[in-house]
């Protein structure tokens, strides 16, 4: 598969402290690809320097095989479109707002006609092209800034957490929006999101960035909390897990799913963590089950077909999830 | 007995405003003030509304002069302060901080300096005394120019620092060049900016050392409303700068009204 961007050792800095360290990443063309993590774990920052807004201040940019310069910037910005998690609406109503980004690139009257009937009929928002920009909720002001964007026709849709603060609906339309801008139009797609599950449903690729650093696995299993000196534990606030080494700085963890071992009976093992819990979802693939376990914390597990066979597992059924000390990263 | 004196000097105003406007309208100054101490100011006050009320053709030549002087540089000004200042608020250079300071600077610079120096650049003997600007109305509108663009040129640099940050970044996201980067700042942030050029017109309209020592003072020509008030009281005709004061403040109020109903709206 070909690839669209390219980064290499990309370091961004906020006040002389390095926020994003050596970032070395690959996106694929016509691919969905999803970056999860925490508030304030860069997410922004790189959606910044993909939607080519911030230049890093070291490392190098491919775009298309096309090293990125200052000199070349503008000439990137127009294959990408990037809606922002607040996107700001200009004065005046819906359609200004979708026209202005065609004026801006000298498109005339009658093709900014045409091209903002067919955006305002994908994104199925007509009803609100006189409505001023400032009337609008959360949502449809999202749907507003991505129809200003789409009518550009951009290679790239690059949103930042799109789904945050949408009802049920909205987040379901959403879904289906980008999985037909993806499969119809062949658009790369790039989003962030704090939900994991929401990543899984949506992208072919999945990204985990934890303060500043990209990780290539997908951390379903990530905490946040501080290591608790007196108890020699890992304080999640709702949990306490025990780790193999006392690390004062420890911000997060991260447990992975498939070294999580479920039982039914307490296990007699040298495993230091060991809960009871409740399972809260089940879903199954070819290779494998993912179970959702309620154990203080929602955390993921997955076992083989044959696993849950003879466990004989089911909704609601407490259960026992032990994992080693050693199966759990730290942050 | 103040409130009295007040009340009937109402009375006098609403009665002269149902009179034939053919006719001159003379307030009874004596009837309504009885000592002459206690009714010199509201006496001149009378007699500068009839002046006014009376459309007196010397008073309007003035005014209309101030005026013409003001909303030139206003608008030059304007023309030149707000893109430079959303120019400077947008970019990152080298020395910003120094300019900002200097602006800083000139925000209060003494108008009778401005005045002083140009006087030196403009007489005869000076740098560009060839041109014969001395004692013309454009040396006037250049000296309200360089007075006001700095008030101008720095409100509006706060107005868009003080404008919502993801605006810069929207434009930059759909490929706005300068021009078109300015031209949206000053639809978005209109009101801030109107803000700035009122403060600039009320610097303009309001001065006097730039119109005495560029200007000359030349009635009928280079006479505006501050430089007559100053004269006219020095001269003793103090219902004529008086009047001139109660247009002046007219003016103001006005405008600002006019700048109230267009951020209401």
């Amino acid at each position: 598969m070909k690839n669209l961007y390219k980064l290499k050792n990309i370091v961004f800095n906020y006040d002389n402290n390095s926020f994003i360290n050596d970032l070395n990443l690959e996106i694929f063309r016509s691919e969905i690809t999803s970056f999860v993590g925490p508030n304030g774990s860069g997410k922004t920052t790189l959606l910044n320097i993909l939607s080519f807004l911030n230049f890093p201040h070291s490392g190098s940019i491919f775009f298309n095989n096309i090293e990125l310069k200052k000199n070349n910037i503008k000439i990137f910005r127009n294959k990408v479109g990037y809606v922002q998690q607040n996107p700001y609406l200009f004065r005046g109503t819906v359609y200004k707002n979708i026209e202005i980004g065609l004026k801006l690139n000298n498109v005339n009257f009658e093709k900014r006609v045409c091209k903002i009937e067919k955006v305002l009929s994908l994104l199925k928002i007509e009803h609100l092209i006189n409505r001023l920009a400032n009337s609008l909720s959360t949502g449809e002001a999202r749907k507003v800034a991505l129809a200003q964007i789409t009518v550009l026709d951009p290679d790239v849709l690059i949103m930042d957490e799109p789904f945050s603060n949408l009802d049920k609906n909205s987040v379901i339309e959403l879904e289906e929006l980008i999985i037909f801008l993806n499969k119809e139009f062949n658009k790369t797609v790039i989003f962030t999101t704090h939900d994991q599950i929401q990543a899984q449903k949506l992208a072919s690729s999945i990204f985990s960035l934890i303060k500043g650093r990209l990780f290539s696995n997908d951390f379903v299993n990530l905490f946040k909390g501080k290591f608790n000196e007196s108890i020699g534990k890992f304080d999640t606030g709702k949990q306490l897990i025990s780790i193999y080494k006392s690390t004062k700085n420890a911000e997060y963890v991260a447990i992975d799913p498939k070294q999580i071992v479920l039982s039914v009976e307490k296990l007699d093992s040298s495993m230091q963590n060991s809960f009871h819990g409740r399972i809260l979802g089940i879903s199954e693939n070819d290779f494998n089950i993912k179970l959702n376990i309620d154990i203080g914390e929602n955390i993921q597990a997955i076992i083989t077909h044959q696993a849950f066979n003879e466990l004989k597992l089911s909704l609601n059924m407490n259960v026992w999830v032990s994992f080693k000390s050693t199966s759990i990263m730290i942050f | 007995m103040e409130i009295n004196k007040i009340l009937k000097i109402i009375v006098f105003l609403l009665l002269s405003f149902n009179s034939n406007a053919e006719e001159e309208i003379i307030f009874p100054v004596a009837t309504v003030f009885e000592s002459t101490s206690d009714g010199f100011f509201f006496g001149a006050l009378i007699s500068s509304f009839n002046l006014i009320f009376n459309f007196d053709a010397a008073l309007f030549n003035v005014v209309i002069t101030s005026l013409k002087v003001s909303f030139s540089a206003v608008f030059i000004s304007s023309f030149i302060a707000v893109p430079l200042g959303i120019i400077v608020a947008l970019n990152k250079f080298i020395g910003k901080n120094i300019l900002m300071i200097c602006l800083n600077t000139l925000m209060a610079l003494p108008t009778v300096v401005i005045g002083l120096i140009m006087y030196g650049v403009l007489n005869r003997q000076g740098l560009l005394g060839d041109i014969d600007l001395l004692y013309t109305q454009t040396a006037i509108v250049i000296g309200l120019c360089i007075l006001i663009i700095p008030v101008i040129l720095n409100l509006t640099i706060s107005a868009v620092y003080s404008s919502d940050p993801r605006l810069a970044e929207r434009c930059t996201l759909l490929g706005a060049t300068q021009i078109q980067k300015i031209l949206i700042y000053i639809n978005e942030v209109r009101f801030a900016l109107m803000t700035g050029i009122v403060t600039g017109y009320g610097r303009a309209i309001g001065e006097v050392g730039i119109a005495m020592m560029v200007g000359g003072n030349i009635e009928g020509y280079t006479r505006t409303m501050t430089t007559a008030i100053a004269l006219e009281t020095s001269k003793g005709s103090f219902e004529f700068a008086l009047s001139l004061g109660v247009m002046l403040l007219f003016i103001a109020l006005l405008i600002n009204i006019l700048l109230h109903y267009f951020q209401q709206k």
